[in-house]
């Protein structure tokens, strides 16, 4: 029982980020930096960055957002066109 | 082509009176029999050539930028590492943009703007490579994070871009020794301004520097034309892709999503300048690109000089001019190409 509980927990996880890959069209390979790169841009949020942010970001030089995750400016990146917003407070 | 055009009103233009529309080029080649470099691009995000160097901006932990040799693709080594140490970035700086490549008498170099922590680093990249250890050094750590544009011009002046008033205008100024002031010739294109909460990338571009000829080019991202001018004003004119300048205010009133991404990346050359467009709407781009871009040449005069029609998508290009080849990526599908373009640099009488 606790083993297939498990595999149930495994499933739902993979398919909770197949429908977020499909629903912001955004692959891994497109996604701007790593989870590593985030934990560390994490390390140094309260750059005192506010507005608007995007939870859904993917490449594009030559342009800079906001991102949900880290409330800091991302370089050479945008918003993807379905993502959601939320607020960074400075 | 070509008029004086005092008809707009700032601040829905970011473009200068002296405007010349290009409708038609004089030469169109199209980009056929592509070969793929032997190269193992895993994590590429872009790339820049340098004489008989290939450099891969990559999102590699330990090795931001890839170096190779463009003879024999042969790996010279991997520089410049992610993390919080002083000599660590906390996003890779691009090879592309925001960053100066140069020779210093032998010594190729590369000047760096660490997006992060607002400082100016230098890359020797010749002597990296020679001793297979990292030959990086902080030239200065006081400016401004963040910036919309950073523009080398030598190592005690730049020209930079920021996001000001509310996040309603990205304002240019000049950093000499550490000094910033306002630029006249600048003023126009800084009088550019959006609602407040609309997106402040309509008014972002890439700008870059002409040591030769002491001009900069500057490509905006969401509009159709290109700012090209001198700190001195001895040149400021706007070149726009078509017969009418893209009004800020209309853009505004367009959804997100119809919005058009115009220009994907420039590169600039001794003699001349190329441009990626890509002149498709947002949502489009981000779900199914229909539009095949072209690479659009001028000389820094702003006058035409040919269309490169391309067979498939791509975010940025560089050429390679010992070879006479010219590479293109494609960041969304990870596709790095190789064209031979000898009969086009010819025909074109383009050197480097």
């Amino acid at each position: 029982l606790k083993n297939s509980k498990k595999l149930m927990a495994v499933f739902g996880a993979v398919a909770f980020m197949l429908v977020a890959g499909w629903q912001f069209g955004v692959s891994e390979a497109e996604a701007p930096f790593s989870e590593k790169e985030v934990a560390l841009e994490k390390a140094i949020a309260g750059s005192g960055t506010g507005g608007t942010c995007y939870n859904t970001i993917t490449t594009q030089e030559g342009s800079q957002i906001l991102y949900c995750g880290t409330c800091s400016w991302v370089m050479d990146s945008t918003n993807s066109w379905v993502s959601s917003t939320s607020t960074c407070s400075s | 082509m070509g008029c004086e055009n005092d008809s707009f009103e700032h601040p829905n233009y970011m473009a200068f009176n002296n405007v010349e529309y290009v409708t038609e080029f004089p030469e169109t080649f199209s980009l056929q029999n592509k070969s793929i470099p032997n190269i193992d691009i895993i994590g590429m995000r872009n790339f820049a050539i340098y004489d008989s160097i290939l450099i891969l901006n990559t999102t590699k932990p330990n090795g931001l930028w890839s170096f190779y040799s463009l003879l024999n693709y042969q790996k010279y080594g991997d520089h410049l590492k992610r993390g919080e140490g002083p000599l660590e970035f906390m996003q890779g700086p691009s090879a592309s943009s925001n960053s100066k490549i140069t020779n210093e008498g032998d010594q190729l170099v590369a000047f760096l703007y660490d997006f992060q922590k607002g400082r100016l680093l230098k890359l020797n990249i010749t002597k990296s490579i020679e001793t297979n250890n990292q030959q990086l050094s902080i030239l200065n750590d006081d400016l401004p994070p963040f910036l919309f544009n950073f523009t080398f011009i030598d190592s005690s002046r730049y020209l930079i871009k920021k996001i000001e008033n509310s996040n309603r205008q990205q304002i240019r100024s000049f950093i000499k020794d550490g000094h910033e002031s306002e630029i006249s010739i600048l003023k126009k294109l800084n009088q550019a301004s959006i609602v407040q909460g609309e997106d402040y990338n309509i008014l972002s571009t890439i700008t870059k520097y002409n040591n030769k000829n002491n001009v900069f080019l500057e490509m905006p991202i969401g509009l159709n034309y290109l700012n090209i001018y001198s700190l001195d004003s001895t040149i400021a004119k706007t070149i726009c892709i078509g017969e009418k300048l893209n009004d800020i205010e209309e853009i505004q009133k367009q959804s997100p999503e119809e919005r058009i991404y115009t220009f994907a990346n420039s590169r600039i050359y001794d003699d001349f300048l190329g441009v990626v467009f890509i002149n498709e709407g947002k949502k489009n781009y981000q779900t199914n690109r229909t539009k095949l871009p072209s690479i659009l040449l001028f000389d820094w005069n702003g006058h035409p000089l040919a269309e490169l029609k391309l067979e498939n998508h791509i975010t940025s290009f560089d050429i390679d001019f010992i070879n006479q080849e010219l590479y293109t990526f494609d960041v969304h599908s990870d596709e790095f190409f190789k064209y031979d373009i000898k009969d086009i640099l010819t025909t074109l009488k383009l050197a480097n």
